[in-house]
């Protein structure tokens, strides 16, 4: 409210609204009903501490209790939990509901680990928590929120992602991680028009930009730290990117998903194939190039970022262009004082070009308003 | 098929598959050909990982491992060999699992222990002490049902 306020007076000095207005604002917002945004933070809070201390309790005494009753006690509670869960669905209490569905996904993880535990499974993490997911899609189905979705769909993709280094060679984990970004593309749209789920395709979509990140730090590894051979003899493989490009950008021209940013996403994995292949060929300078592509990708996200008005994701994505460049120069000119150089000079150009773009954006600008005149 | 009831079936199905999968791994411990076989610590220094030990089974085989596939087999019965596809045959009991970097692996090299006994295990585990009761299915799944110190249910063992 002291916010708004703030902002309302300084409209108000600037002419831009009434007094009359300023006050009808404000007894409009005072009026609303607020959200318990507080109040669901502190119940939140309150689950959590009941939680952990009852979970405290059981652990203290976790050997002397019999693998049976353990097993019991836990199906028990997790049905109970679910009931639940059900019942405040079905009495269009919504948002309860979705924090206890919240909890059952928890509970049912924690059942895994309890049976792994009591029969003395020596299972991998990655794969019970692929189970996991499979277990529990129905659910995440029938669920209409962003925060489940979400939870469900990133932890889903980073045991994939797991899994994968874990089984394949390192070759094929890069190839895969760069055809992640598709797959999670495919799947948005897939959840947005056939299953008309707009909380799991905006995970899935979240999902893609994070994997696609994932995909040009694996660019830039694969080049700057020289993880991999990069030779892939299958043919079909090689081609498997190209064919997953192509198939995202049909779907989006055909579902009129033509979003500009995605198309950018998927523009820029067509230039990481495309270098990849061009890479691969050349044993010199492949180092420093790897390096340099993936700030110029970075920075091309950058600028549409900027465009978009995402500030946040904009400020974020250019401290991570700064550490990467400032990685690169360390590793291009190795001691202290060349690299300090080269930084100036980096810095200096930058200065420079945002002055020049400055300059021929005002010349552009008055022209235009020359001619208008 | 209205929400309630889809809602119902969705916060079922974990708690159906997840409860057949627990009676399922009881059965098999309660109807499987009892195996006893010694275990050693493979890394001393990581033996005990959190509250597990991990240890690797002693199957008295020498060349355990010593050809890679995905599927392989110890078989303990009539005699005790390696066996890769398609060679188990000839063998009446067996577990099954793969090879990981030269270690034969059937989801059964790790014991969950209480926190205040796990330091005592580890050392009569690490002295050459330990054994577990493994229960073996017909088809070589394996669960471990107990772990032996000195041929003694673990529990017996006087940690004080």
């Amino acid at each position: 409210m002291q916010k708004l306020k703030k902002q309302l007076a300084s409209w108000q000095d600037e002419g831009l609204i009434s007094a009359d207005q300023t006050q009808q604002i404000l007894a409009f917002e005072a009026a609303r009903p607020t959200k318990h945004w507080a109040l669901n933070g502190i119940i939140g809070v309150a689950i959590v501490a009941i939680g952990i201390g009852a979970v405290s309790i059981i652990a203290a005494n976790w050997g002397s209790i019999p693998a049976n009753v353990k097993l019991g006690v836990a199906f028990f509670l997790q049905f109970a939990l679910g009931l639940v869960a059900w019942q405040f669905d079905r009495s269009e209490k919504k948002q309860i509901a979705e924090f206890l569905l919240i909890g059952f996904l928890f509970g049912c993880l924690g059942l895994i680990g309890l049976i792994g535990q009591v029969f003395h499974i020596a299972g991998i993490l990655d794969e019970a928590l692929l189970f996991w997911g499979a277990i529990t899609a129905p659910i995440i189905l029938l669920s209409n929120s962003r925060l489940t979705s979400s939870l469900w769909t990133w932890t889903l993709v980073i045991a994939a992602i797991s899994w994968i280094m874990r089984t394949y060679d390192k070759d094929l984990t890069f190839l895969i991680l760069t055809c992640l970004p598709f797959v999670c593309y495919l799947i948005s749209v897939a959840t947005k028009f056939v299953l008309k789920k707009d909380n799991l395709e905006w995970s899935w979509r979240m999902t893609m930009i994070a994997t696609w990140f994932a995909a040009v730090v694996a660019f830039d590894a694969r080049y700057s730290l020289s993880i991999s051979d990069l030779t892939i003899d299958d043919p079909l493989l090689n081609l498997l990117p190209f064919a997953l490009l192509a198939a995202s950008l049909a779907i989006a021209w055909a579902t009129k998903e033509r979003k500009g940013s995605q198309f950018l996403l998927l523009a820029v994995m067509l230039v990481i194939f495309t270098l990849t292949g061009t890479l691969d060929g050349s044993s010199y300078g492949a180092t420093f190039l790897g390096g340099i592509i993936s700030i110029a990708l970075l920075g091309m996200v950058c600028f549409d970022l900027e465009r978009a008005k995402r500030r946040s994701l904009f400020q974020f994505l250019l401290v991570l262009i700064g550490i990467r460049i400032l990685v690169f120069y360390f590793q291009a000119l190795g001691g202290l004082a060349l690299t300090g150089i080269g930084l100036i000079g980096f810095g200096g150009l930058l200065l420079f070009t945002i002055w020049a773009i400055n300059k021929i954006r005002l010349a552009i600008q008055s022209k235009k308003g020359e001619a208008e005149v | 098929m209205k929400r309630p009831i889809l809602l119902a079936l969705a916060l079922l199905c974990p708690l159906l598959i997840l409860g057949g999968q627990a009676a399922s791994n009881i059965w098999k411990t309660t109807s499987g050909t009892e195996v006893v076989l010694p275990i050693q610590g493979f890394d001393p220094r990581n033996l005990l990982s959190g509250h597990y030990l991990q240890y690797r089974i002693d199957f008295g085989i020498e060349n355990l491992c010593e050809s890679q596939a995905s599927v392989s087999w110890v078989c303990l019965d009539p005699r005790k060999e390696f066996l890769v596809p398609p060679g188990k045959n000839q063998c009446s009991q067996f577990i099954v699992g793969s090879c990981d970097t030269g270690r034969f692996s059937a989801g059964i090299e790790r014991f969950y222990v209480p926190e205040a006994e796990a330091l005592a295990l580890e050392r009569a585990v690490i002295r050459g002490a330990g054994s577990v009761i493994l229960s073996v299915q017909d088809d070589g799944t394996t669960l471990v049902k107990d772990l032996l110190i000195e041929g003694k249910p673990w529990r017996e063992l006087d940690t004080d």
